[in-house]
């Protein structure tokens, strides 16, 4: 029987834009709670001081000013701004150090939060910020993990020894891998390190708290993963809470891409809610920001290949020093998932991988789109060039006589890789790329100013951590009198498009019609537990949880609509009953039926009868990562007066399993794209090597891509659907931000010979290349965030 | 102190709130007008997201005192719908498109298309890559706005023509 | 580094006097579009308790443009009001590009040229430009005028020449010659040390004798590599008599990447900065004089804009 699909595969409009382009959406700082206080908080001028006392008497003795809190009114448990470690397996969880205060005892960076303070009026709260009078003793600072870890380093934690935050050898190690690199034809070497990539989601951190009847703590903040966030706020910081204390509700968010699965200015607008008994809003400005909230983790690496001679790869090695910052939040777990990713992405018998992850005097690090992935390719992909190119072979079949088949182990977790299309796509991207004519052999020499290169790379990731993290999603559904579905799932709404393919998985498999669809989100009090958006976990895990439920629903109608059919006269059996498109239908006759909204009302308005309103609950568990994959291809010029890149062309084939929606795939590749782009070329997030503040903390000068940067984009989908996916779909959201700079980095090389080592690539670091040469250009400065 | 009460033309229909010199367009439009449609990202002339149309001209009212904005002509993003709530054509190509994602920066970009198409009714997509070199999205790459700003530029046109 | 500004004082006086007798005040300041002024007070870098709005003085609103007399405005003029006029784009070409590549273009909508030029930002475009153009400054007292070439307008950072209770009321801009041409580039960069900016701009201004093709004048200038543009005195006179060619932008923009004082110590970083000194130099020289030989000179044509 071929498959009917009404909604499914369809470019429907996605649900949360009317109330975007109209202005109606909520975001937090859109919301006014009566009575509400602004809260702002005191940040540290210095990368690293003892605070010797705090004065806050004149602030305080403001008018207007109505709390003004330290370290000394905080809680006296240590967390983590990361809310992971309550969905972590015990191996990961070291990995999740608790080791902060609200407000800190000690400044250890440039914006470490020192006090905080609410008042009527944001001018008002200001002006007792510059009341504050704080003795700092300016300690000696550490700047980047090398001179951290250095002997006699000053330490960023008294109690951790050697500033080594995190350390581990890859769980998964194999073979014997030092044998291997013995006895290959071939050896390549890459070491590289990527820039401390801002999130720039446009809202800024934000969050209210207020009480509800019955003192009962509301938190209304952007957050990708409220249930979590509420988990870990009462275990680790407000202990005298439970999770039954605390509504979180998420309403629309401005961006997130991993940012707000990290706490933001939370906690701190629960402290001073409860310390002023008032509603309190918290707001940040893009300046604090850029300063103190996270970053992408830079990660330096080292990367050994070694293959035979006719391009089997035999062994890969990875070394990473992670720069947590000053806390550690996601960057331990974001640099082991860059080792799952790296090393389990292709055939390999012999792997080997070690980690270290150390504090330092500078802002926290955390877990951006892609989580670990970027950060490894961008190197692992240019050292498998230089393999290809030791053994003389096009790199894309170098690729393809490596990728790993159904059968052979997954990246994730020990389990087995039960679907990829990554050949299919490196095929389909390299023939609409034209990778066989532009692609001219290793070492062709070009001339001119303006010189032209070709590049490739490859990557897996993840749909959902199954096995790693705790992926159990549930959907509950309602049907209401006049046929509307209201389908109430987790995810919160931060532009990622789920809601949208969630809502057409919701009327495919409910039978019910998309424009009828009411989806609502956001409210812990209201959605099933789930760890929230991110992983490229929604559409697998949530997808599944909807369409279970969506299938309850299904059957329910059709029950009820035996006896709808009765009184027509007409005799049916469930089984030989339909609904699609909020019609009711005889399979073998589909043109008896009537509107679902007949027994939708019936359902709730039946006075007499037996019964109730048609609902269901659906649930799924994940237990694999059912990884998706993605080719790209990228074609860039270079200037080799000024060093500038621009990437003239860059095609996408993405194993996507089925697209729900096209064209929220298609935004979801674009978007990811450009971040990539910004990520290989112009996204730099600088810190002053001495003073350790942050010199990158504008638009002005943290340069994103605008409307200018765009390349000639082509995303393909590769469609083969997967068992385990909700109507065969995969994840999508994070895998494009992955290859954009491996990509490009390798076109680079193609066309002017020289490899980059830090990201961005920026124009300065390729001219200065190009004068000095590939090998000069290694390492000489290991500051975070200082290149070359 | 410097505490008046300050009048403000805004979508058609003069408000008032009561305003001191050192507020900002954008929060006197959001916090005490109420139209929440503006966002400020950046504050600092950079996004975009805090565009509104001043006299018919995109400015960042995150760099505008609103007290220099009394009794001109504003406009935003919750003037755009027709008066019988029928959305623009460039509200309805956003979502046509999917042109956006998180939503932040679509105020801004959509009153900078406005202005743009007001100016150039015909637009090429090099003149509206331009025209919106100053708006930031960080989420859609760009690509499905500029179609979408495109798209609409092309049932406008369509449309005038029919009345005509 | 606030979210918001602290209360200040503002005030709209009508005439010239009487706005700079209010600005005269301590913690005052003149106020006109604002755009620089609201950022740095959000930012928290300067604080006034009263600003001075110029915008409803009266007599500083003119605006003339014409190919043969030179480029006038007062200190209320948009810069948009330039970015719209043909002969600017025609005749101050270096001007012209500034304007067009101001990021993002909302500011034209909102600021003023003079109160680009009197922020005395280091890393600005504009001024840049009008050194190129050679344009004179107009300071007036309410009493009296005096004028100052621009290259004497800034002292240092975020300082002007401009003495208590004077203020710009207007700017000229002379004529180019007849075979001239002028040009504005800039390079986008990262800062790597504190006192590091964030790009570099460079504007030329060359004149071509007759025959078009001996530099007769020229005017090169690097902006936003210290407190104020460098004028590259040396280069200019080493540029006046040499035939139009690469060699000449290439000698020329030789030595305004040694006249240009490092920012910071870091070696690598300051190779770079003055290898695009050297090559923005040489591409504003250049892009000026293809302009200055274009054969149609468009001051023909003078007669139409009126």
């Amino acid at each position: 029987m071929s498959e009917h699909l009404s909604y499914v595969g369809k470019r429907m409009p996605k649900p949360d834009l009317a109330g975007k382009v109209t202005g109606e959406a909520k975001y937090t700082e859109d919301l006014v709670i009566p009575g509400m206080l602004e809260g702002r908080i005191l940040r540290s001028p210095h990368a690293h001081a003892l605070i010797k006392s705090i004065d806050i008497s004149k602030a305080k003795a403001l008018p207007g000013v109505v709390c003004v809190l330290t370290h000394k009114d905080c809680p006296e448990q240590k967390f983590s701004r990361s809310t992971m470690a309550e969905a972590l397996p015990e191996f990961a969880f070291s990995g999740e150090r608790q080791d902060q205060y609200i407000l800190s005892e000690k400044a250890r960076y440039v914006g470490d939060w020192i006090a905080a303070v609410a008042a009527e009026d944001i001018y008002a709260a200001e002006r007792a910020l510059e009341l504050i009078e704080v003795e700092y003793e300016v300690l000696p600072a550490v700047l980047d993990p090398f001179s951290a870890m250095a002997k006699d380093a000053p330490k960023v934690h008294d109690d951790v020894k050697a500033n080594v935050a995190f350390e581990m050898d890859h769980p998964f190690n194999t073979g014997d891998v030092d044998k291997a690199f013995a006895e290959a034809d071939a050896v390549a070497e890459f070491s590289g390190v990527n820039s401390r990539q801002k999130h720039l989601h446009l809202e800024t951190d934000a969050a209210i708290a207020y009480f509800e009847a019955d003192s009962r703590l509301v938190i209304v903040s952007p957050s990708q993963g409220p249930h979590l966030a509420k988990k870990h706020l009462t275990r680790r910081v407000f202990t005298d809470l439970d999770d039954g204390d605390i509504r979180w509700i998420s309403p629309t968010i401005g961006g997130g891409f991993g940012a707000r699965l990290a706490l933001g200015v939370e906690p701190v607008a629960v402290l001073l809610a409860r310390a002023s008994k008032r509603p309190v809003r918290v707001t940040s400005t893009r300046e604090e920001d850029f300063s103190g909230y996270s970053s992408r983790t830079d990660q330096h690496q080292t990367i050994r290949v070694a293959a035979t001679k006719d391009g089997k790869l035999l062994a890969v090695e990875q070394k990473i020093v992670s720069d947590a910052g000053a806390y550690l939040s996601h960057s331990a777990t974001t640099s082991i998932v860059n080792m799952q990713k790296t090393l389990g992405l292709l055939r390999c018998d012999n792997i080997r991988g070690h980690l270290t992850v150390a504090y330092t005097n500078t802002p926290t690090t955390s877990g951006f789109r892609g989580y670990g992935n970027p950060e490894g390719a961008f190197v692992f992909q240019q050292a498998l060039d230089r393999l290809a190119e030791k053994i003389g072979m096009d790199p894309m079949e170098f690729r393809l006589r490596n990728l790993k088949q159904v059968g052979d182990p997954s990246c994730f977790v020990p389990s087995v890789l039960e679907h990829t299309k990554l050949e299919e796509c490196i095929r389909l991207g390299a023939e609409r790329f034209g990778w066989s004519q532009k692609w001219t052999g290793w070492g062709e020499k070009r001339e001119g100013r303006y010189r032209r290169g070709v590049g490739m790379s490859i990557l897996t990731h993840a749909s959902g951590a199954g096995g790693f993290l705790l992926e159990h999603s549930s959907a509950v559904m309602k049907v209401l009198s006049d046929g509307t579905l209201n389908l109430i799932v987790s995810p919160c709404e931060m532009g990622q498009g789920i809601l949208g393919a969630l809502a057409q998985v919701g009327a495919e498999s409910s039978g019910l019609r998309y424009e009828q669809v009411r989806v609502t989100t956001g409210d812990t009090d209201v959605t099933m537990f789930d760890i929230g958006s991110h992983a490229s976990r929604s559409m697998l895990v949530i997808g599944n949880a909807v369409a279970a439920a969506g299938a309850k629903v299904k059957d329910q109608i059709k029950a009820l609509a035996v006896a709808k059919f009765e009184l027509r006269q007409v005799s049916a059996t469930a089984e030989q009953i339909d609904v699609r498109e909020g019609r009711v239908f005889l399979t073998d006759n589909p043109k008896i039926g009537f509107d679902v909204r007949e027994i939708a009302y019936d359902a709730i308005y039946n006075f007499g009868a037996e019964g109730g309103q048609i609902v269901a609950t659906g649930s799924y568990l994940s237990t694999s990562h059912h990884p998706n994959h993605q080719a790209a291809f990228a074609e860039v010029e270079v200037d080799t007066e000024t060093g500038q890149v621009t990437v003239a062309r860059y095609v996408v084939a993405h194993d996507i399993g089925r697209a729900i929606n096209p064209l929220l795939v298609e935004a979801q590749l674009e978007g990811s794209a450009v971040q990539g782009i910004g990520f290989a070329l112009t996204e730099d997030f600088v810190i002053d090597p001495v003073s350790g503040e942050v010199l990158s903390d504008s638009l002005l000068t943290y340069r994103l891509p605008t409307t200018m940067d765009v390349p000639d984009m082509d995303n393909l989908l590769v469609e083969d659907p997967l068992p385990a996916g909700p109507y065969g779909a995969k994840g999508v959201g994070e895998a494009g931000l992955v290859n954009p700079a491996p990509s490009i980095a390798n076109a680079v090389y193609d066309a002017v010979g020289i490899r980059i080592h830090s990201l961005p690539m920026s124009a300065d670091k390729v001219l200065w290349a190009l004068r000095h040469g590939d090998q000069a250009a290694k390492g000489s400065s290991r500051v975070s965030g200082q290149h070359l | 102190m410097a505490r008046q009460i300050g009048s403000f033309k805004i979508n058609g229909r003069v408000r008032e709130a009561i305003i001191e010199p050192q507020m900002l367009l954008v929060d006197v439009i959001r916090e005490k007008i109420g139209l929440t449609g503006t966002k400020r990202a950046c504050a600092s002339g950079n996004c975009g997201a805090c565009t509104v149309l001043v006299e018919g001209l995109p400015v960042c009212s995150c760099l505008t005192l609103a007290i220099t904005a009394q009794n001109k002509d504003i406009r935003t993003v919750e003037g755009l719908r027709a008066a019988d709530g029928e959305l623009h054509p460039l509200q309805q190509a956003f979502i046509d498109h999917c042109a956006s994602q998180c939503g932040f920066c679509t105020a801004g970009m959509l009153m900078s298309a406005t202005a743009l198409l007001e100016a150039n009714p015909r637009p090429t997509r090099d003149d509206v890559n331009r025209g919106l070199s100053g708006n930031v999205c960080r989420c859609t790459g760009y690509v499905k706005i500029v179609d979408a700003v495109l798209d609409a530029a092309q049932k406008i046109v369509a449309a005038r023509e029919v009345t005509a | 580094m606030g979210r918001v500004i602290q209360p200040f004082e503002f005030v709209e006086p009508s005439t010239i006097d009487e706005a700079l007798g209010l600005a005269a005040a301590e913690g005052s300041r003149l106020f006109a579009g604002g755009c620089e002024l609201v950022l740095s007070m959000r930012r928290g870098e300067v604080r006034y308790r009263r600003l001075v709005s110029i915008m409803g003085v009266g007599g500083l609103g003119g605006f003339r443009a014409h190919p043969k007399h030179g480029l006038e405005f007062g200190a209320q003029v948009k810069i948009r009001q330039l970015a719209n006029h043909i002969w600017v784009g025609k005749r101050w070409a270096a001007l012209h590009e500034a304007i067009e590549q101001l990021h993002p273009p909302h500011i034209m909508n909102m600021g003023t040229v003079v109160g680009n030029l009197c922020s005395a930002v280091p890393y600005y475009d504009l001024p840049t430009s009008l050194y190129a153009h050679r344009a004179v400054i107009r300071i007036g007292d309410g009493r009296s005028d005096r004028e100052l070439p621009i290259d004497d307008f800034y002292i240092g950072p975020r300082m002007t020449a401009l003495g208590r209770g004077e203020m710009v009321t207007s700017i000229f801009v002379p004529p180019p010659l007849a075979d001239a041409g002028s040009a504005f580039k800039k390079i986008y960069k990262a800062r790597r040390r504190s006192n590091d900016l964030h790009k570099i701009n460079a504007a030329a201004y060359v004149a071509l004798d007759a025959d078009k093709e001996t530099i007769v004048d020229a005017t090169l200038v690097i902006g936003s590599v210290g407190a104020k543009p460098v004028r590259i005195a040396k280069a200019e006179t080493v540029l006046r008599g040499q035939s139009a060619g690469h060699a000449a932008y290439e000698a020329a923009a030789e030595i305004a990447a040694k006249a240009v004082e490092p920012m910071t110590d870091a070696a690598w970083v300051e190779e770079i900065r003055s290898e695009w000194i050297r090559l923005l130099a040489r591409d504003v020289l250049e892009q000026a004089a293809s302009r200055a030989r274009s054969r149609h000179d468009p001051a023909e044509d003078a007669h139409l804009a009126f």
